[in-house]
């Protein structure tokens, strides 16, 4: 594991996020706490563009472990956790840049998902990515009251772009 | 000036557009919003935006936030955490027919023009010309603002109500004695149709709509259910029956909004708020694929016919799910409650952004919005792309001003107003 797969890892989850913002403009108030005060959905928008496409990698890496050891679903037990997190902090302090204990955290769960993704075929892969999918949008509907049709959709988006930049350029990379 | 006949067509359009969605009074009441804050900056020099407004309209005072020129939801009270210091106030002339005013004015634009005359720019010297048109492209104009002005007056909703209702009654009775329900159901369905045909001649209101929709897609699914629940036959038609009669009692109630949330009540009371929550939400997704589909246009007009058609839908998800949330609704229990809760403030957030977008085409006729987002994407732009990007979201993606499309135009260079048609070639100088 190299500081170079690292920072691929890093960049390609900003990308990510960069191709959600628009979405997440728009969904945002889905995530929001009842007691969130004068939020912004332009700057939160950015910052949880991350935080979704980590959560999806996370997702994607338990799946795949799951799928290896025949592990029971606990896919994204802490999507729920981190979005709470999120918006406390920006609540509380819209202004506070991330920790670099969580910037590592964010940049290293990135990377393991994107060597994994390398170390599958192409069938196993696709059936991972697809249960992380419909993981993800159950997870969704259950945290957020989402409805159904909403929260598939969304899920599609950030596989599309979690797919994109971290999994599917660290496959070509192999 | 020289007007071209696409421009006139579409103004023509937003106009309508933005008056009957959801209804003539938001409009009417959004422009005196606008004026007031207008002179509000021309007397402080201060622009209102990410701000609390304390509002005096007549006797009534309310509060509503302005943010990125969407006006939240009014409210009777400050919100908690809101300090009162840093609420301005602002003072609303209710009389001035804002709405109104613009569509007499644009009408006898259109009547001159129409006649071959050279009218003046409203309270200006300027002249308007157009190039000769067919009498056909003049009477479809004045035919459809005719519409618009009808659908506005104050009773012509209940008028169509009545009409209806008064449609429905003799197939009720012909159903309560024959057993059969199939009169009723094409009924309603036709019903839903020549409502929706309504909106599309611009003669009928989002409300009206939302009425028409939800009082057929109500009785629709409360028919399903009776025939999968173990209800007897009499006993799933005594229920159908008991719904579209609701709705069509003669002499009651004629006004679409009060009749649909007494028939959403109805159906909470009854313990049937499912029902009400699954067409609500078929509602939302539809209104939300069709903003997604208006962002995608490539065209202002067609831009503005999605924004149209979304407007009932989001107003009615909006509708349904405040009302499994409001008043007493011992039936509903409280985790179901606290996803109707979010449901209603996300459906309404998207109805209020659709409603200011249709009103940013109206106010754009003479491109004032347009210069001013092009500036505020220009100087975000001296900035760095960062904060340029992050403008065009806001203009784009969270306003919906603009298709997707508008983006370059967004950034390049300065126009007097948005061009109708976003092309594949590059934007001229």
């Amino acid at each position: 594991m190299t500081d170079e797969q690292l920072g691929a890892a890093v960049a390609g989850l900003q990308d990510a996020a960069a191709d959600l913002r628009g979405t997440l403009v728009r969904e945002i108030t889905w995530f929001e706490p009842p007691d969130a005060k004068n939020l912004d959905p332009i700057s939160l928008a950015a910052g949880f563009g991350l935080v979704l496409a980590s959560s999806f990698l996370a997702g994607f890496e338990e799946e795949a472990r799951r799928a290896a050891k025949k592990l029971g679903r606990q896919s994204f037990r802490w999507l729920r956790g981190m979005v709470e997190k999120y918006f406390r902090t920006a609540s509380s302090q819209p202004k506070k840049q991330k920790s670099n204990s969580e910037e590592e955290e964010v940049s290293h769960l990135a990377r393991d998902a994107a060597n994994t993704a390398a170390t599958l075929d192409p069938e196993t892969y696709q059936q991972i990515l697809t249960a992380t999918e419909e993981r993800l949008s159950e997870e969704l509907q259950a945290t957020t009251a989402m409805p159904k049709k909403r929260a598939q959709d969304l899920s599609r988006k950030i596989r599309t772009a979690a797919e994109k930049h971290v999994l599917a350029k660290r496959r070509q990379r192999k | 000036m020289m007007l071209t006949p696409q421009k006139l067509r579409y103004d023509t359009n937003a106009l309508s557009r933005s008056l009957l969605t959801p209804r003539f009074d938001y409009a009417d009441g959004a422009l005196a919003m606008h004026a007031a804050l207008a002179g509000y900056q021309t007397k402080t020099g201060r622009f209102v935006t990410a701000m609390w407004v304390r509002v005096r309209n007549r006797g009534n005072i309310g509060y509503i936030e302005i943010k990125d020129e969407v006006s939240g939801q009014y409210r009777r009270t400050l919100p908690e955490g809101v300090s009162p210091t840093k609420v301005i106030d602002i003072e609303v002339d209710p009389y001035l027919g804002a709405a109104n005013k613009l569509l007499i004015e644009l009408t006898r634009l259109i009547s001159s023009l129409a006649a071959g005359r050279v009218p003046n720019i409203c309270g200006t010297q300027e002249r308007i010309e157009i190039q000769r048109m067919p009498q056909s492209f003049w009477s479809e104009l004045e035919q459809q603002l005719a519409r618009v002005q009808t659908a506005i007056a104050q009773t012509y909703n209940s008028s169509i109500v009545a009409a209806r209702s008064e449609r429905l009654q003799p197939r009720l009775l012909e159903m309560i004695k024959k057993k059969d329900a199939a009169s009723v159901q094409q009924e309603m369905e036709d019903l839903g149709r020549s409502i929706s045909e309504l909106r599309s001649l611009y003669a009928a209101d989002a409300t009206l709509v939302a009425w028409a929709t939800i009082y057929r897609d109500l009785c629709h699914e409360i028919s399903e259910y009776c025939k999968k629940s173990k209800m007897s036959a009499p006993e799933a038609a005594a229920t159908y029956i008991r719904y579209v009669a609701f709705g069509a009692t003669p002499g009651g109630v004629t006004d679409p909004i009060g009749l649909t949330l007494g028939l959403l009540d109805k159906t909470a009371r009854e313990g049937l708020h499912e029902i009400s929550a699954t067409i609500a939400e078929r509602y939302f997704d539809e209104g939300s694929d069709l903003i997604e589909e208006a962002l995608g246009k490539r065209s202002l007009d067609d831009f503005g016919e999605a924004l149209y058609k979304a407007g009932p839908l989001l107003f009615a998800a909006t509708r349904v799910f405040k009302s499994l949330i409001e008043g007493n609704r011992p039936t509903v229990p409280e985790s179901s409650a606290a996803t109707y809760a979010k449901r209603a403030n996300v459906a309404e957030e998207q109805a209020v952004r659709v409603n200011t977008s249709l009103l940013n085409m109206l106010e754009n006729r003479a491109g004032v919005r347009w210069n001013s987002h092009q500036a505020r994407v220009g100087e975000a732009q001296s900035k760095g792309p960062k904060a340029a990007d992050e403008e065009i979201t806001r203009i784009i993606e969270q306003n919906y001003f603009y298709p997707r499309c508008w983006e370059r135009y967004l950034r390049g260079h300065t126009s007097d107003l948005p061009p109708l048609e976003c092309t594949d070639s590059p934007q001229k100088n």
